[in-house]
Parts: C-alpha cells; structure tokens; sequence
C-alpha cells in the first residue's frame, strides 16, 4: 500500500458517483426494479466466494486490507472468514452470531443484542438470500441500473445505526454481488469485492 | 311508650349517630403495614425492617410482555417504557434499551479515570499501551468495530466502557430486538422503580392503573391487533392485589354468610321484626369498636377492622338468647332479666379475655382487643336496655319452646355412663395431641400470605430473570460520615469478591461500585501519568503501527484533565442511571448515612453470618431477612399465646365470684376446655400449621363457649326454659358454624384460619356442652345464675 487514504477515497467516491450515474441513466428499463432483484437472487440457494476488502480509516496513516472467504447458505447462513493478516471468523446462523478469533476463542451472541449488529448481517444476509422485507425492516432501498449491472443502495432507519454508518451499496450483476461499499458517518470507507470461486 | 323506654331509644339513637359520624369521618382506615409491627420496640432490626418495606426494594415493579412475537413484545416494550419514562410517579424505567441508557452517561463520561474500576497505573505504560492499540486495530478491522470507534480517539484504553460495565453488573437479562427478554425469549421485560413506598397501596394502585393504560396505548398504536398480555410482579403489586383480593373475598363471603344467617334466622322465628332487631346489637356494635379504636389511636388499621367485625359475630348471639327466651305470660323485660345474669357473665369473661390481648406491645393486637371489647360491651347494652324498649311488652315469637329443640331435650342430658365415655375420650384425645400430633406453628410469613403460590412462583421468576435484588440478605452500614460508610463498604466490596470468586456466593451489589469514596477517586487521579509522560509512552507505543500521529491527542488531554477533576460525591451524580442506582443503596436519615450491600445467592447462611462475624466492618451488620421476619412472626405469637393463658386464668379468676360452687365452674369450663383441645387436634389432623389467626380464633372460641355452657348449665332451670336455651343455643351455633365454615372456604390463609378455627370450635364446644348438660330441675325456678 503506498498511496494515502485520502487518494484513495477520493477515486472511490468517484467511482461510486460513477456507478449511481449510470444507474439513474439506465433507469425506465420496463420490470426492473427491487422485486425483480430479489426473485433473482431468491433463485440461488448457496454461494461462495473469495473476497478482498480495503478499509480507510481516518485515525490510520494506510488503509488496512484484509482478504479471505465468504459462504452463504440459504435459508439463514452466511460465513465470513478472515485468512489476512490474521484469522478470524464471523457466523450468523438464524439469531444467533458467533465470532472466532485467535485471542478470545469461539464467542456466540444473540443478533438481537445489539440493532446495529443484526442490521449489519441483515445487509448481507437478506440481501443475498433476496429477502427485501426482510432488508425493509432495517433501510430504505435504493436500486440502480439494470439486471446485467446493478447497484442497490441500503440507507440505515434506526437512528443509531446513523450515527455509524451512512449508506452501504451493494454492486451485481445478475445474481453474483460483485461489491459492497460502506460508507460510515465519520467518513471512513470500507470496500470489499467479491471473485466467486469454483464457477 | 314510658318515658325511661324513649330515653333509652333516644340515647341509643344518639350514640349511634355520634358514634357513626365518629367511625366514618374521624377515624381513617390505615393499610401500612408497619402498625401491625411492634409498637415500642426501638431495636435496630425492626427498624430496619420497617424502613426495608418502605425501602427501594419495595419500590420496583417487574414487568413481563408475553404472547406475542419477539419483535412485536420488544417494540411494545420500547413505547411502554417511553410512556412511563414521561410519567412523574416512576423514578427509574430499564428495558435494556442501550443507546437511551447510555444518553444518561454522557455527563460521566469526563469521570471515566475516577469511575472505572480499574487502577493499574501499568496500563499507560509504552508496552501495555503497544498491546491495547494493537488489539484496537484488530478491532477496527472488524465490521463490529465500528461500533467502538466514536470513542476511540479519547479512549483507547476503553475506559468508559469498564464503567458503564461495572455499573450494568456482569449479567443481565439476554436482549433480543435491543431490549430485555427471558432466557427463553418468551416475555419481554421492564424493571420499574415508583417514587412512592410500595406499601402506599393507594398510589400503586394508579401506578398500576397508569402502566396498563401506557401498555393498552402502546397496542393501539401498533395495530392492537396485538395478543400481547401484560404481566406485573413486586412487593407493591402483591400489597394492591392482596387488598382487592382481601375486599373482594370478603365481600363475597359476607353476603353468602349474611344469605345463611337470614334463612337460619327466618326458620327458627318466622318474624320480620326479629330479623331487624337482631341486627341492631351488631350494629351497635361495630359503630361502638371503630369508635373506640379511633378515639385511642386516631385510626383503624384495615386488619382490625376486617378481623374485628367477624370477632363481633358473637354479638349477634345476644338478641338471639333473648328472642328464643321471651315467653308472653313473663313480658319481655321480665325474659330478659331472668338470662341476663348469665348473659352478662357471658359477656364479662370475653371482655376479660380479650383485655389481655390489650397489653402486648403489638398495636395491631391492642386494636382489635380494644374494638372486640367495646364492641361486645355496646351489643350487651343494646341488648339489655334498647331491645326491651323496643319490643311490644308483651310480644314472644314462640308460645310454646320449639317443637325441635323440646324433642331434642328428651334425648339430653346425656347418661352418665355417655358422659363419662365423652370424658375418656377427652382424655384420649388430649393425650394423642400433645404426644402424637402436637401443633405444627407457622413461622413463615410467605406462607400467610394472600398472594396464590403460582403469582409468587412467577415473581420468583422474572426476578431471576432480571436479576432484581431480593432482599433477603443484606449488611447494612451506618456512619454519620458518608465518605465513611462508602470507605467501609469498599473495604466489604473487596472482601466479598474473593466471597464471589471462591463461589460461595452468586454476588452483591454495593454503593461503592456507582460511586467510589472521595478517597478512592483521588488515589486513581493520583495514578494517572502527566501529559508529558503519557505522551512520550504513548508515541512510542504508536510506532510500527498504522496509526496516525496527533490521533490520541483526546486521549492524553482527557488523562490530564482528569487529574484536576474536583472528585465527584453523592449529589452530582442525582438524575443519571447510576445515581438512581446509588440512591436506593445509599441514604441519609437524621444525619446518618445508611449503605446497604444486597447479597445474592448466599446458600450456606449460617456459614456466612460466620464469616462476617470476623470481618469486623465498623457499623456494618448483617441481616438474614427471612430469619428475622420469621422470628418476628415467633415473637408476635408468643405474645399472643402468653395473653391468651393470662386471659384462660383471668376468665377463672372472673367466673369464681359469678358462679361460687366448684362443680358447677368445673361444669362451665370443661366443655370449652374440650372444644379447644379437639379444635387444635382437628386443625393438626387437617395438616393446619398454626399462626396467630389461630390462636386468635380460639379466643373467639372461647368466649362464644363460655356462653353456651354458662346457659347450658344454669341450674334450676325447667324444661320449658332449658327447651329455650337449646333452641337459642342451637341458632347461635348454626349460624356461627355456617358463618365461619363459609369463611373456611376461603383461599385467603388468614380467612381460612379463622373460619376453619371457629367453626369446628363451636361445633366442638356445643357437642360438649349439650353431652355434658346437668339434669333439668322438675319446676321453674327464679334461680338464674
């Protein structure tokens, strides 16, 4: 990593604004919209994945950039597996989460604890179980561009989970996630994408 | 009508109108339960039990969502606790809602390094700083990280949240939807704290009220399509519901005893002006008991009243022994002046009776001595001077003794030989009860209680749940000097956690742990490293990380404000979750502070009264509650038990000068002597463990039988006369059985007690006394003593 976390996020809004643009361009295609999203998405029962995720933090002088696996399994499943710098593991099965990491072991929780927590893993879960009431309960919803190309928008409702994050935006095409950029309040960043393996 | 019967009219007019203004409007009905508490005693412990009752323990109200969807129970639990937080009755609303809890540490936050637990002055040091900040990065990695990182810059160390963690406790019920449930995530849950005492029965009341209409508002707005129920428990919902349960049974039992005592009366007269009659030494009576307890104590305690009036059922006996007597060809104040010295005597030996009940300590006994004895006294006298004033003169319901008790009288009294088999089985019986199956004694009030096994059973378990203090062992710290009592209870605090930590006890909740003594404080302040110092280690700790330099300036200025901080006291932390906390563990009366340290799940009491024993805590004591309630509840009995033997021997001593022949004494006393001795075997057999209703039931026992046998055993009476007492005895006992085997029914424990105790008493005491009857004299005789 040698170029700084402002350059960075300076290319990434760019290309964001990129993407919302040509999204509202192509928007008016007849039988697109968040319904016909889901259904696709619906249609896959299992999904595993490589990903990469960079992450700008104002406090840090270099962004931190971590890589590793990502699974999910319908109806409730989805697996993030962190190989580096570091191991660690996030589950969410149903209501439950649990967090494995080197220095404090297997830990699980309740999703519910914490509103923040359940709407982060409902950000992806539902998303990729195609869940949208689901997804409703937590953001509004904002979808771009077409079946080939398209960007959903997640704005967060409760009032504490805007204080932490702004918007997330989740870019596919079909029924693959290809990207997902967090936006946090304090202007931090997050980008993570995604290469489907074994397809 | 002569002049001295309308001055007796017009003055039993005027007393019962002056009474009855007096009774309603002078003399308020008092519910608190501190009156039926010892009325001289000054010791620490009833003190204190006193001041619990009324104490923060009493104020919380445990609140359950149930029936509905976990989402659903946790928005409704959300609205309700909003509702409430608006209402000025409540003082404290938790819900497990975090971020609105939170809210209220802001103003705390600047106090972290004074506040938090912690103080290794270790933990500013370059190497364990190097630690902390990597494992922060590893955090902010993470996608939960980001819910830390507002903090981050000015608190790396996580101090706020070693704070607020102490103060949560380390439990707490599981959240689901961002509030409280059950560990199987069937109820929602709220702990609630009222302003008032939970005892001040009348402001729970709205306190209820004003929950159930926030909850049904809440259901409205969400549809109200809602199943959802809601479920209350704690000390002031069990004190209302008592109440209402108490009224409502009562009522219900008074009507149905009223209903049999009317259709006895009807049957055994067949007279309109009997039934209006009879009820007028009642009457009198009640006015007479509330009057007169009002006029000495300046109120009536709900107890007494309730538990006086079904006393006074024996003053109902009085007019019935009358109508019963009255023959036409006597007139009816002649009737009446050839019973009323047995009457009287009747009457003497109850007063006298309940005259020891006066003398204990126990105001609660004193008032319903005083209001038994005014009240049997007033319905003598109605009966004696108003009655005959108002009769025709010459009027008698029956010409000839009723065909009934006449029949029944061939039969009586019984042969000797039947007598002397009643008195071996007498002896039998006594002898099995006090060898075989001697009383069981009740020491434990919970099991007076009125509140049903399954509403305890569930407060049992919502406290659990919630993690509610029950206070039943606790250490109670006095000092004058608040920063004494806070050092002090540090010092306990430290002792009790290896307590914690060895596991012989769950854990305790302590003043020092919202707000640590003045001391305390300023040796953490002492602890944190200056600016310069901290700065220097904290810039060699943040190389070879990623983290930008000048990020934890917050950090080192909070550190350095710190250390000048004025150290906070009770009163700046008034209106923050932590300081409602402190209050109810920490208050000031009369310029002394009182902390308590609530103890849970102490399993080997005796074990641990031991161990505080050598701890040596200046002004602390330990209290087991349950023991000492109980030990009250011992002591409240005994009191009773030694009145009631004063009263047996003062009863004698008054029945000597009265009746002046030995056998005939011997006569009068025995069948009472019987009946109390197959009441209590029959209460054991029935597995009845005896309480002070009991044992004040029995004094109701004896006094009711003592009249019977005083009529049963007039001598020289003639059939005709004995064939009348029979038949007024018969009506009494029948509607005194039916009355109190009504109350019997009961599920309230004290109701039950009594009318289980009186009943089979009375029935006991008129078996007895009808077997045990001398042989009717062949002529009438003017001998009616």
């Amino acid at each position: 990593m040698t170029f700084t976390t402002a350059r960075a996020r300076g290319t990434l809004i760019a290309v964001l604004l990129f993407a919302q643009g040509t999204a509202t361009a192509q928007r008016g295609d007849t039988g697109w919209d968040v319904a016909a999203l889901a259904q696709i998405l619906q249609a896959r029962p299992a999904a595993s994945a490589r990903f990469s995720e960079t992450r700008f933090i104002e406090l840090l002088d270099e962004p931190l950039a971590l890589n590793g696996i990502l699974r999910y399994q319908a109806p409730d499943y989805v697996r993030k597996e962190v190989l580096a710098p570091y191991h660690e593991v996030f589950e969410a099965r149903g209501d439950q989460l649990f967090h494995e990491s080197e220095d404090r072991g297997r830990q699980s929780f309740l999703l519910d604890e914490h509103l923040a927590v359940r709407a982060f893993v409902e950000a992806f879960r539902a998303t990729l179980g195609g869940k949208l009431d689901v997804l409703q309960r937590y953001y509004t919803l904002k979808l771009g561009g077409d079946q080939a190309g398209w960007s959903l928008q997640l704005r967060p409702l409760d009032r504490d989970m805007k204080k932490v994050v702004s918007t997330i935006t989740i870019h596919g095409a079909g029924a693959e996630v290809a990207r997902i950029e967090s936006l946090e309040t304090g202007g931090d960043l997050s980008v993570m994408t995604i290469q489907p393996d074994g397809e | 009508m002569s002049k001295q019967r309308l001055t007796a009219i017009a003055l039993w007019l005027a007393f019962l109108a002056s009474g009855a203004y007096f009774a309603v409007a002078q003399t308020p009905v008092v519910t608190d339960l501190t009156a039926f508490l010892p009325r001289s005693d000054t010791s620490q412990t009833h003190r204190l039990l006193g001041e619990l009752q009324q104490g923060p323990a009493s104020r919380l109200v445990l609140i359950a969502i149930a029936g509905d969807t976990q989402e659903h129970s946790a928005a409704l639990s959300k609205q309700l606790a909003a509702d409430l937080r608006a209402n000025p009755l409540f003082v404290r609303i938790a819900n497990g809602e975090r971020a609105k809890n939170l809210a209220g540490y802001e103003r705390l936050l600047r106090y972290r390094y004074l506040l938090s637990p912690r103080e290794d002055a270790q933990r500013f040091t370059t190497e364990a700083l190097r630690s902390t900040l990597r494992q922060r990065l590893r955090e902010l990695a993470s996608p939960l990280g980001m819910l830390d990182k507002p903090l981050l810059a000015s608190d790396p160390t996580g101090e706020a949240r070693a704070m607020v963690g102490a103060w949560m406790g380390a439990g707490g019920p599981a959240r689901r939807y961002g509030v409280w449930f059950t560990a199987d995530g069937s109820r929602a849950l709220l702990l609630v704290e009222t302003r008032a005492a939970g005892f001040d029965i009348d402001v729970q009341q709205q306190v209820i009220d004003d929950v159930h209409a926030a909850f049904d508002a809440a259901r409205t707005t969400h549809g109200g399509a809602s199943d959802a129920k809601l479920e209350l428990s704690g000390p002031a919902i069990f004190a209302v519901k008592s109440r209402d349960r108490i009224r409502g049974e009562a009522q219900l039992l008074s009507i149905a005893a009223s209903v049999v005592v009317l259709i006895i009366l009807v049957t055994a007269y067949r007279s309109a002006r009997i039934l209006l009659l009879g009820a007028a030494p009642l009457f009198t009576a009640i006015t007479a008991g509330i009057a007169a307890v009002g006029a000495v104590f300046g109120h009536i305690h709900g107890i007494t009243l309730a538990f006086g009036i079904t006393l006074l059922g024996v003053a109902i006996d009085y007019p019935i022994h009358l109508f019963s007597h009255l023959r036409a060809s006597y007139g009816v104040l002649n009737s009446l002046l050839r019973i009323w010295p047995t009457m009287r005597t009747g009457v003497l030996t109850s007063v006298v009776g309940y005259l020891a009940m006066t003398t204990t300590d126990f105001a609660g006994l004193t008032q319903l001595g005083l209001f038994a004895i005014c009240g049997l006294l007033a319905a003598a006298a109605t009966t004696r001077w108003v009655l005959p004033a108002v009769l025709p003169g010459h009027w008698a319901p029956h010409a000839q003794p009723p065909a009934l008790a006449t029949r029944l009288l061939r039969h009586l009294p019984a042969a000797r030989s039947t007598q002397r088999t009643a008195l071996t089985l007498w002896v039998v019986a006594l002898a099995v009860l006090f060898v075989a199956t001697p009383p069981v004694w009740e020491s434990d009030l919970a099991a007076l209680s009125p509140v049903p096994a399954a509403e305890r059973q569930l407060d049992g378990h919502l406290r659990s749940e919630l993690g509610a203090p029950e206070v039943t062992h606790l250490v109670v710290i006095r000092d004058g000097d608040v920063q004494a009592v806070l050092q002090r209870s540090e010092e306990l605090s430290r002792r009790l956690q290896r307590l914690v930590d060895a596991g012989s006890i769950d854990g305790f909740d302590a003043p020092n742990i919202y707000l640590p003594s003045v001391v305390t404080q300023q040796r953490r302040q002492h602890s944190l490293p200056d600016a310069t110092t901290l700065r220097r280690a904290l810039d060699a700790a943040m190389q070879d990380t990623p983290f930008r330099r000048g990020s934890f300036e917050p950090f080192v200025a909070a550190v350095a404000e710190s250390r000048s901080l004025a150290p906070l006291r009770p009163a700046d932390l008034a209106g923050t979750p932590p300081g409602l906390r402190l209050e109810s563990l920490l208050h000031a009366q009369e310029g002394t502070w009182t902390a308590l340290v609530l103890l849970s799940g102490v399993r080997d009491h005796a074990g641990f009264a031991a161990w505080f024993a050598q701890q040596d805590v200046a002004g602390a004591r330990y209290f087991d509650i349950k023991t000492e309630t109980n030990r009250l509840v011992v002591e409240y009995r005994n009191a009773a038990l030694a009145r009631l033997a004063i009263g047996a021997a003062l009863i004698v001593a008054l029945l000597w000068p009265a009746l002046r022949n030995a056998g005939r004494l011997l006569r009068v006393i025995t069948p009472v002597g019987m009946a109390i001795v197959i009441d209590l075997l029959a209460l054991t057999l029935l597995g009845e463990r005896l309480s002070l209703f009991h044992l004040v039931s029995l004094l109701l026992v004896v006094g009711i039988g003592l009249d019977y046998s005083l009529f049963f055993s007039r001598p020289g009476d003639d059939r005709d006369t004995r064939a009348r007492t029979l038949h007024a005895v018969l009506v009494c006992a029948g509607s005194t059985v039916a009355v109190f085997g009504i109350l019997a029914l009961s599920d309230i424990p004290v109701l039950h007690a009594i009318g289980t105790t009186v009943a089979i008493g009375v029935f006991a005491t008129l078996a007895a006394a009808m077997v045990l009857a001398p042989q009717p004299e062949a002529s009438a005789r003017n001998n009616s003593h």
